[in-house]
């Protein structure tokens, strides 16, 4: 079969950046992929969509109407220079180095920026450095497919998160230990529903809602040699015991947590007790902790934030304050002053709660986005960006932590997409 | 979906070995229909013989989603899968086929024609079945059991009916 243009790409959708991916390319579009999974598939093919945001829109008159790049850089640039301490938001899905020149401009602009990983996994791995009092480590994806007998997904679901997370990396690859692969691992799911990713395991434990730590209480107290309870938040004895023997006989196990360990009244002391629990002193394997961070490139705005301003995970920079200090979108734009908003590569009118809607509403924003989505519909300019990974190079820092460098391999859409770092470096210079 | 296993289809045949359709018994015949190697009407006595009735509609209503399924039984249904991979890597044949999939690298597409599975626009596809294990082997009549694929499938868009 002829393919024609056949690109080896590395799929910027989720923070997996599986690297094998390939898509077909005809006429400047990707006609087909091969080995992404469905997610990753479609976005891949809303480059090529009718919703792609190829024009700069100014609001005039209560509408967005198309504007010229230039016009749309300087109502940008007027908008954010006036404002007093405008809020740079998002981040979650552009390069390290559009980060990077992100920071730069907050600071130039003595305003706030902050990434969707202070209201996501940003708080995991700071409490995780807080409790545990030491660097946030863990293995890489590889060294787990290679050595782990023992995968636990908890209060996460990656079939429907992260869908080659088991096929790629921790479960079916026969690894450098693990020759056989899927045969000599346990996998082992907890969760409040049985999600499709309780499929095919070796134990799935449904937890009753908001009681994750009694279990995780359960399982400590279990391998310290005490007894358990008939029933721990709905689990039998029966199976916390088979999962304690599992614990016990690991020689790596890994715990990919997910959002349902995150988004509960005490995440705080869940987080702690699971860190207790692999760090139990009867275990005689290497565990390891790891929140299953959704958006490609979350990771890289903490390292970006922390090296340049030396905030910890999952809080973002104030540079209205002298020394800066840290801050949170939720407290900038509820307890703060920020009177302008820059959103870049996230969508907060679909995802945040009400309250920080509202505030949203009630000021000038600058969006710079790839598609046309119901934020860059409340815009005062809209700026088109290609898409990373795609249409621009850059590089991206997949969930554990590991480098990926990223390809441009299709032109830009349109001489008025730009990549996301020249934007704001235009910007920059501007200001 | 309830297993279709040779023994429930013998259960309904006329348990008589007559030999009209040409194999050794009603046992065998039973195997080859499930491998889909014979035609139901070849057991003329089925169709004939007004007793049998009730059996052969009995039959032909087990056997109707088998029509559907391929040579080894395995139906994949696109509309349920998600593309996550996994009847790829573990699938021994293709990873045998394609040595990269042991670490779980997908398919490349030049690679495409020598494997069972692919996953393509974000959809399992099958492409060569017959290097599944389970494909019928008429000297033993008998299937290998091989059937990681559905075990592991997170979506149930893979099913073995026999
Ligand atoms: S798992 Fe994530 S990175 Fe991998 S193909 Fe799917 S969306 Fe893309
Ligand atoms: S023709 Fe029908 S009854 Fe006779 S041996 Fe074959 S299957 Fe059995
Ligand atoms: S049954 Fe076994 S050999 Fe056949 S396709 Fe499934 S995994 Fe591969
Ligand atoms: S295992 Fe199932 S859901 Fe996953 S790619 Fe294969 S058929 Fe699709």
């Amino acid at each position: 079969m002829a393919l024609g243009q056949v690109e080896r790409i590395v799929c910027p959708h989720c923070s997996l950046l599986c690297d094998d991916v390939f898509c077909v390319i005809n006429d400047g579009k990707i006609v087909s992929t091969y080995n992404a999974c469905m997610r990753g598939d479609a976005f891949l093919k809303l480059v090529n969509s009718p919703n792609r945001l190829t024009n700069p829109l100014i609001l005039e008159e209560g509408r967005l109407k198309p504007a010229h790049l230039s016009e749309a850089l300087d109502v940008a640039c007027n908008l954010l220079s006036r404002a007093k301490k405008p809020l740079l938001y998002g981040w979650g899905s552009v390069s390290y180095e559009a980060q990077e020149v992100g920071i730069q401009l907050a600071e130039k602009l003595e305003g706030v920026i902050d990434s969707t990983s202070s209201i996501c996994h940003g708080i995991s791995l700071r409490l995780i450095e807080e409790i545990s009092r030491e660097e946030f480590k863990c293995p890489t994806l590889e060294e787990v497919g290679d050595m782990a007998d023992l995968v636990v997904y908890w209060g996460s679901n990656p079939a429907d998160s992260h869908s080659r997370h088991l096929s790629r990396y921790t479960v079916f690859p026969r690894g450098k230990v693990r020759i056989t692969g899927r045969l000599e691992r346990e996998v082992v799911v907890v969760d409040v529903i049985k999600t499709r990713s309780a499929k095919g395991i070796n134990l799935f434990l449904q937890i009753e809602p908001e009681k994750d730590l009694n279990l995780i209480k359960a399982l400590i107290e279990y391998l310290s040699g005490k007894e358990l309870p008939e029933n721990v938040g709905g689990i039998m004895k029966k199976d916390i015991i088979d999962f304690g023997k599992m614990m016990k006989k690991a020689q790596f196990g890994t715990i990919f947590f997910g959002l349902g360990i995150l988004q509960q009244e005490n995440f705080k002391e869940n987080i702690e007790g699971l860190i207790k629990l692999v760090k139990h002193p009867n275990l005689k394997g290497q565990f390891s902790l790891m929140p299953m961070i959704g958006h490609s490139n979350m990771l890289g705005f903490n390292l970006a934030a922390k090296k340049m301003a030396g905030v910890p995970y999952g809080y973002g920079i104030d540079f209205s304050k002298n020394p800066p200090e840290k801050t949170t979108v939720t407290e900038a734009l509820i307890n703060g002053d920020c009177d302008a908003a820059l959103i870049i590569g996230a969508n907060p009118f679909a995802s945040f709660p009400q309250k920080l809607v509202e505030k949203l509403q009630n000021i000038p924003l600058i969006v710079i986005d790839t598609q046309m989505n119901l934020t860059v519909k409340k815009a005062s300019v809209a700026i088109p960006a290609t898409i990373t990974g795609v249409e621009t190079e850059g590089t991206m820092i997949r969930m554990d932590m590991q480098t990926k460098k990223l390809r441009k391999f299709l032109d830009s859409p349109s001489e008025n997409c730009l990549p996301d770092k020249e934007i704001l470096q235009n910007l920059l210079q501007k200001i | 979906m309830t297993k279709l296993n040779a023994f429930e289809v013998f259960q309904l045949l006329p348990k008589t070995n007559c030999k009209k359709c040409g194999e050794s018994g009603c046992m065998a015949f039973a195997v080859k229909l499930l491998g889909r190697q014979i035609e139901l009407e070849k057991c003329t006595p089925l169709f004939e013989e007004k007793a049998y009735e009730k059996q052969l509609k009995k039959l032909q209503e087990l056997l109707t989603p088998l029509s559907e399924a391929l040579e080894t039984g395995i139906i994949l249904e696109e509309e349920k899968c998600i593309g996550c991979g996994n009847c790829l890597i573990v699938c021994p044949v293709n990873v045998a086929e394609n040595p990269e999939s042991s670490a779980g690298i997908g398919v490349a597409p030049e690679k495409e024609e020598n494997v069972i599975y692919v996953v393509k626009d974000g959809k399992a596809k099958i492409i060569d079945l017959t290097k599944c294990r389970r494909y019928a082997d008429t000297e033993k009549l008998s299937y290998a059991q091989c059937r990681v694929c559905e075990i592991y499938c997170f979506t149930e868009a893979i099913k073995i009916l026999i």
